[in-house]
């Protein structure tokens, strides 16, 4: 009994320790907001927001990880009552949709690239792939670690090491919902006024 | 370890004291408000919904970011005043002090940085030649 109180012990300091890398990755987003903040008039003669951003489509994007974010709600609720293969199935879905969000987002940065608008033409152009750029790879990364997981559980099942990653993945997911609503307002909505 | 209180004994979850759990209902809140508040902000800047000046719907963007960011953190990250979640919070409220010098920090220096640096010498000379008693 002592044995599995110190393992809850030691992995609430481990979500709270994930919880301090999320807000220093927080941090890194802000930065990346305040260069496009700086950045986003310096169109050196090319395109602007304008331009380029397709309003329909962001709000896809946008709905496609709003509803990742609650299938990954959704999974835990299905682990908290130990149905595994409903964890498996809502994982899935999560993977899927993350899948469809990066490839709509590669889709994006693609047309743009080929239409000659690359992150060498402006300062908002540099500023916009970055910031974007990184909550994708984020995104991927994310999609990475689903993957793993999925492993894990078929492997193990609902052990304290599979719940633990499942929680901390759930914390990441969450998390870059949080970044990108504030990407479709001040990069996107912003840049379509 | 209890999968049915798992994320409760981590702290992830308010623990659940004599009354029902309601997380079940908080995913399905939050998501159905984060969807109400992304639609609101698309139908301000695409349809024009709010016949307001362009200040005006910049404030409101930023206040329909800004409550979505509550929404997700109290629905889909749990974060509340009890105990377990008090030292998630306060780091939270740090980080948002940090965020927040960063971003008004670098929006203000860069778009007013013509008002700290040094005059042009034609600029100093005329400025000398208008003022009287120089």
């Amino acid at each position: 009994m002592n044995g599995i109180m110190n393992d809850m012990k030691k992995d609430s300091t481990t979500v709270f320790g994930f919880w301090v890398y999320l807000m220093t990755d927080f941090v890194l987003f802000a930065s990346l907001f305040a260069v496009y903040a700086v950045l986003h008039a310096n169109t050196f003669g090319g395109v602007g927001g304008k331009d380029i951003f397709n309003a329909p489509f962001v709000l896809i994007e946008t709905i496609i990880l709003l509803t990742s974010s609650f299938t990954t709600g959704l999974a835990l609720l299905a682990a908290k009552a130990g149905k595994k293969w409903w964890v498996l199935i809502l994982l899935l879905a999560t993977a899927a949709l993350g899948a469809a969000f990066v490839s709509l987002e590669f889709s994006e940065f693609s047309t743009l690239v080929l239409e000659g608008h690359r992150w060498t033409q402006s300062g908002f152009l540099s500023a916009y792939f970055t910031l974007v750029g990184t909550h994708g790879l984020h995104v991927l990364i994310g999609l990475l670690w689903m993957v793993a997981l999925m492993i894990a559980i078929i492997r193990h099942g609902l052990t304290q090491p599979n719940m633990r990653k499942l929680l901390l993945f759930s914390l990441f997911w969450h998390f870059l919902d949080i970044i990108w609503i504030f990407i479709f307002t001040l990069v996107y909505l912003f840049g379509l006024l | 370890m209890n999968t049915r209180t798992y994320f409760e004994d981590v702290g992830a979850w308010p623990a659940a004291e004599g009354k029902p759990h309601l997380v079940w209902p908080a995913y399905v809140l939050g998501f159905i408000l984060s969807l109400l508040l992304t639609f609101a902000a698309y139908g301000v800047v695409v349809y024009h919904v709010l016949p307001v000046s362009l200040t005006y719907v910049i404030a409101v963007l930023i206040g329909l970011a800004g409550i979505q960011f509550l929404v997700q953190l109290v629905f889909f990250f749990h974060l509340s005043a009890q105990h377990a979640a008090r030292e998630r919070l306060i780091i939270l409220g740090g980080t948002i002090i940090i965020v927040g010098i960063l971003l008004s920090g670098s929006i203000w220096i860069m778009f007013t940085l013509d008002q700290r640096m040094m005059p042009s010498a034609t600029q100093m000379t005329h400025y000398m030649d208008t003022q009287a008693g120089i």
